[in-house]
């Protein structure tokens, strides 16, 4: 249990901001550090959040550890293989999800399973099996041959994390995993979040919603301004006080010790 | 394993595009519009070149024998003879060219009309293809000739023009061909491309991609493999719409213009210069739609690449189609190749030298795409 499936080592991202991207924020600087000397281990079969608010580097984060986009400082290993030098190994390892990224809406979720199926060079038997219980598992069985541009939100959503674990992935990292869904989808994901658990599955999620946290987190990472500002056991952190309060406290003297 | 996740890009690409019947008649409309457009253009200049129907044909003919003369070409239409001189050539050539006479004929002094131990006799006929009605007397003279020696052949019969400008029609057509056909081929890449890479940013399915364990320049290649596919049929449609037009367009049917037609490697040079734009074209298009955020933006970029497809058309046609080094400009190279073939001053050499930079420069453009999609400042911007 004590198994480190993710190391991650001082990842450091630096955005150059374009003008346009200076007006909107109105700011002069010519950079943004995104994240800034972020380390953490997520352990094999826990859920570990990233919590923090907007543009505090999480999806940043995210990305970089899914090779999406490279760190300028610092590594990653997951499955002890590096972002850095072994990213192909790396994506055939882990399932990726975030709202941003969204199924091609000219096809069925029964072709693009497929499809992917055979970008992760999966057989066609172990396949067929997993998309028989994925599908069923999400009521997508109906809707198989519907074009995902007929689908509603949800079931996108639905379609989405299907076809994320297509490779079915020991680890499974999930941006704002309940982004823009209604309660009852919002419910199955998390739902699902610990059915993954349950079966042995490591998640990392990122979010800005404290519930989440407490209600299906083993460990919460905060994140502020790209920093790692307090990492802990939810449990624990949440003891005395909810982690509404405890994100406060941490917030004020973060901000307070700034000024 | 490499090819066969690159196979699985292409074919979804396959997919995408042979089922969206939108994207289909982009594909193919190119074609039937050049098809369509050339008729119509053929059909208005046939009206104008077409000869009154009263016209009297004059010809010239020096030392004609006696059948000759006695042959009725009033089934042909309204035919007066001359007799003239060999000494007058000069003259009678020079109302060829002021369309004064459509005809000038000349047989051999002492003509037999017989083959003599297979020496056969020349008989010279001069016309000026500038003129509608000298081509047409031309086209009368030499099937009467032939049909005189019907069986076995007696005497030769050689043709010459006069004319110092290029063929009329023929010119014109290669002055406006090359553009349209430039801007359509184009408008056939820009139909996919953007939808394709762009688009597919734009509704965030391309990161799907991305987080697969395929390498990035294999997700390029498979794109740009795809959609060059997708475009060479494209191509071939609109190569396909040329040659079906070319008839209609030269007006061969109304003036029974035989002599007007291109040879089988007109027409292989023709395909080879269309398809080698093709690559061009479409990797251009998938550049500035993989610079795009969105289809509208990749549209954006690739309105100053139409312009520029219209103006390089249009620059060829000033172009003195013998200088070497204009076929070393890709896409211009191209205009000015198919310049050349449209008005049967086609220069094999200067083809292939077209078709070669041609396809340097589709590699050149993809490899630096596969760079592209390896960015992630151009991937993830914001
Ligand atoms: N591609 C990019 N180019 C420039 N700046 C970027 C880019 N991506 C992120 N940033 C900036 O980096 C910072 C961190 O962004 P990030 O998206 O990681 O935050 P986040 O924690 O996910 O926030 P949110 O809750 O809004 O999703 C922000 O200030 C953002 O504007
Ligand atoms: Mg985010």
């Amino acid at each position: 249990m004590e198994e480190n499936i993710l190391e991650v080592k001082a990842l450091r991202k630096v955005f150059k901001l374009s003008k346009k991207q200076q007006r909107l924020e109105k700011t002069n600087a010519a950079q943004r550090v995104a994240v800034d000397g972020l380390s953490f281990n997520v352990k094999r079969g826990e859920i570990y959040g990233l919590l923090g608010p907007n543009g505090a580097g999480k999806t940043t984060t995210l990305r970089m550890l899914s090779t999406l986009v490279k760190p300028d400082e610092g590594d990653a290993e997951l499955f002890g293989f590096s972002i850095l030098k072994d990213a192909e190994k790396v994506r055939q390892k882990i399932g990726f999800l975030t709202s941003e990224l969204k199924p091609d809406e000219f096809f069925t979720p029964d072709y693009l399973f497929d499809f992917y199926s055979e970008l992760y060079n999966i057989p066609t038997h172990v396949r067929d099996e997993r998309k028989k219980e994925l599908f069923s598992r999400f009521g997508i069985e109906k809707f198989a041959q519907t074009k995902i541009a007929e689908l509603s939100t949800g079931m996108k959503q639905k379609v989405s994390i299907a076809i994320s674990l297509v490779n079915d992935p020991d680890l499974i990292i999930f941006d704002e995993p309940t982004n823009g869904l209604d309660v009852l989808t919002a419910k199955t994901v998390t739902d699902f979040l610990s059915e993954l658990r349950s079966r042995g599955k490591t998640v990392l999620l990122s979010t800005h919603i404290f519930s989440l946290v407490e209600k299906i987190c083993d460990r919460v990472g905060v994140i502020i301004d790209g920093k790692m500002a307090l990492e802990g056991d939810v449990k624990e952190l949440t003891a005395e006080k909810d982690l509404e309060e405890v994100f406060f406290d941490l917030y004020a003297r973060i901000a307070g010790g700034e000024q | 394993m490499k090819f066969s996740t690159i196979w699985t890009v292409i074919r979804k690409e396959f997919a995408r595009f042979f089922k969206d019947r939108r994207l289909v008649t982009a594909l193919f409309l190119p074609g039937i519009l050049i098809y369509v457009i050339y008729s119509l253009l053929g059909g208005v200049m046939t009206d104008m070149l077409e000869a009154p129907e009263d016209y009297q044909y004059t010809v010239c003919t020096v030392n004609a024998p006696e059948w000759f003369n006695e042959t009725a070409f009033s089934d042909f239409g309204d035919f007066l003879f001359e007799a003239g001189a060999e000494e007058n050539e000069q003259e009678y050539l020079d109302r060829l060219r002021e369309e004064t006479l459509d005809a000038y004929l000349v047989f051999p002094d002492g003509f037999t009309g017989e083959a003599n131990g297979g020496v056969y006799e020349e008989v010279k006929l001069y016309t000026n293809s500038v003129s509608t009605t000298s081509t047409t007397a031309g086209q009368v003279l030499s099937s009467v000739l032939s049909v005189m020696q019907y069986g076995a052949p007696k005497f030769l019969v050689t043709p010459s023009d006069v004319a110092t400008e290029q063929d009329f029609s023929g010119m014109m057509f290669s002055m406006i061909a090359p553009m349209l056909v430039l801007m359509l081929l184009f408008s056939g890449c820009i139909s996919i491309a953007p939808e394709s890479i762009a688009g597919e940013k734009e509704r965030g399915s391309f990161a799907t991609l991305l987080v697969t364990p395929v390498k990035r320049s294999h997700i390029a290649i498979g794109k740009i493999v795809a959609l060059s596919a997708i475009s060479l049929l494209s191509g071939v449609c609109s190569f396909i719409g040329v040659v079906l037009s070319l008839p209609k367009l030269m007006g061969g049917d109304a003036l029974g213009l035989g002599s007007v037609s291109y040879a089988f490697t007109d027409y292989l040079l023709l395909l080879a210069v269309v398809l080698s734009s093709v690559l061009v074209m479409v990797a251009l298009a998938s550049i500035a739609s993989a610079l795009a955020k969105s289809v509208k933006e990749a549209t954006g970029f690739i309105g100053p690449l139409t312009i520029l497809m219209m103006l390089v058309g249009l620059v060829s046609s000033f172009l003195d189609g013998n200088a070497w080094y204009f076929y070393l400009i890709p896409l211009l190279n191209s205009a000015t190749a198919m310049s050349g073939i449209f008005s049967f001053a086609a220069q094999p050499w200067f083809v292939l030298i077209t078709v070669a930079v041609n396809l340097a420069v589709a590699f050149g453009l993809s490899w630096l795409l596969t760079k592209m999609f390896d960015s992630e400042k151009i991937m993830f911007s914001k």
